[in-house]
């Protein structure tokens, strides 16, 4: 009887152990391959054959069915360009110009990591659809309340962005942390 | 106090193989659950799924400027055929993702030069008869996997248009299976 459950608390603890050290030694990727361009973040990790287990591990968790990088390069935005947490009381606006790729989306997510459901179903601004300033530029805002165009759709309970690259070009695909990207800025807040 | 140590290791050496054995396994199974979900629709057939909106679930992050098809491939007996769709003016690819994640293999409108492609899917150790010329023939790492067909919606004018032409791509089981080869 002592032995038999010294054996399974041993196993309990064991396996504990186990799967916390599985899974702080997957997620602790985040930071050592994660590349920084102002607010947004990427990693070219994603989507390649050559991981380790650790981090194809990493990528089933965080980027499954991504495409490689000559493909789409995917920024993650969650934080402002003054570094501060994207709010769900707060309109903000991504201004810039485009990105150096054949084709480009900024979408938001909810906290879900789903599309923010509004009811105008506005869920993206493209190179397709933006509309540009004379001098090329473009301002994109974000917010609860519409707008005609260059609007997209933000969640009271706060929201995600996501800035798609489509061939991008071998200059962004050599060093993404330098790529000339949109700022976002954060106007009112409710 | 030797019995502790016995203990201590016990739990250090259970610990170290959980540790392994998650983080081998745990890609396989995100994806064998993903592959379960679809494959409810058939395997080695092509599935196309309407525009993303709010109330898609089917994966996370979706783009709602693509539109998405695929397939569930099981090539353990035979290869399988695509014949990919060639949507004019826009964006399109085809992605093949083995069982434990990779993708291995992705073909797009300006690889294809615009004309629909054909992809026959061999699997590991497997050959296949002669194909026709300019036909891509792919070993993929694990004997299942998925395909996934992204098509541009570049202009929502000719999103009807674009449906029905990215439509016309297909998947189908390449009959009769090739020989064994050593690899």
């Amino acid at each position: 009887m002592w032995f038999a459950s010294r054996l399974i608390g041993a196993l309990v603890l064991a396996i504990v152990l186990g799967l916390g050290s599985a899974y702080v030694s997957v997620m602790s990727l985040r930071g050592a391959h994660t590349i920084r361009n102002g607010p947004w973040t990427t990693s070219l990790e994603t989507g390649g054959t050559d991981a380790g287990m650790y981090m194809r591990a990493f990528v089933a968790l965080t980027g499954l069915l991504a495409l490689n990088k000559d493909e789409t390069i995917y920024y993650g935005a969650t934080r402002d360009s003054s570094g501060e947490p994207l709010d769900g009381a707060c309109a903000y606006r991504i201004e810039g110009r485009d990105p150096d790729a054949r084709w480009w989306s900024v979408t938001l997510y909810g906290t879900d990591h789903y599309l923010i459901a509004n009811p105008s179903n506005r869920y993206s601004v493209s190179r397709s659809n933006v509309t540009r300033a004379t001098n090329g530029t473009f301002v994109i805002r974000l917010s609860a309340t519409p707008e005609p165009s260059n609007w997209i759709a933000t969640s009271p309970d706060g929201f995600q962005i996501t800035l798609r690259l489509y061939n991008p070009s071998e200059t962004v695909i050599a060093d993404p942390a330098a790529a000339p990207l949109p700022s976002i800025v954060k106007e009112a807040c409710a | 106090m030797m019995r502790w140590i016995k203990w201590s290791a016990f739990v250090a050496i259970v610990a170290t193989v959980v540790h392994y054995a998650a983080v081998t396994a745990l890609p396989g199974m995100i994806m064998w659950r993903v592959m379960g979900q679809a494959a409810a629709k058939g395997t080695n057939t092509i599935v196309h799924t309407e525009r993303s909106t709010a109330a898609s679930r089917a994966i996370v992050k979706p783009s709602p400027d693509l539109l998405y098809s695929r397939c569930i491939y099981d090539v353990t007996r035979t290869p399988l055929k695509i014949t990919t769709a060639a949507p004019t003016g826009t964006y399109w690819s085809v992605a093949l993702y083995a069982a434990n994640t990779d993708n291995f293999f992705v073909l797009n409108d300006t690889g294809a030069k615009g004309r629909p492609a054909t992809i026959i899917i061999v699997g590991p150790g497997r050959i296949v008869p002669p194909q026709p010329e300019g036909t891509y023939v792919v070993s993929t790492p694990t004997p299942k996997g998925l395909v996934l067909f992204r098509t541009l919606l570049n202009d929502d004018a000719r999103e009807g248009e674009i449906d029905t032409e990215r439509r016309t791509a297909s998947c189908e089981t390449l009959r009769p299976a090739g020989a064994r080869e050593s690899m």
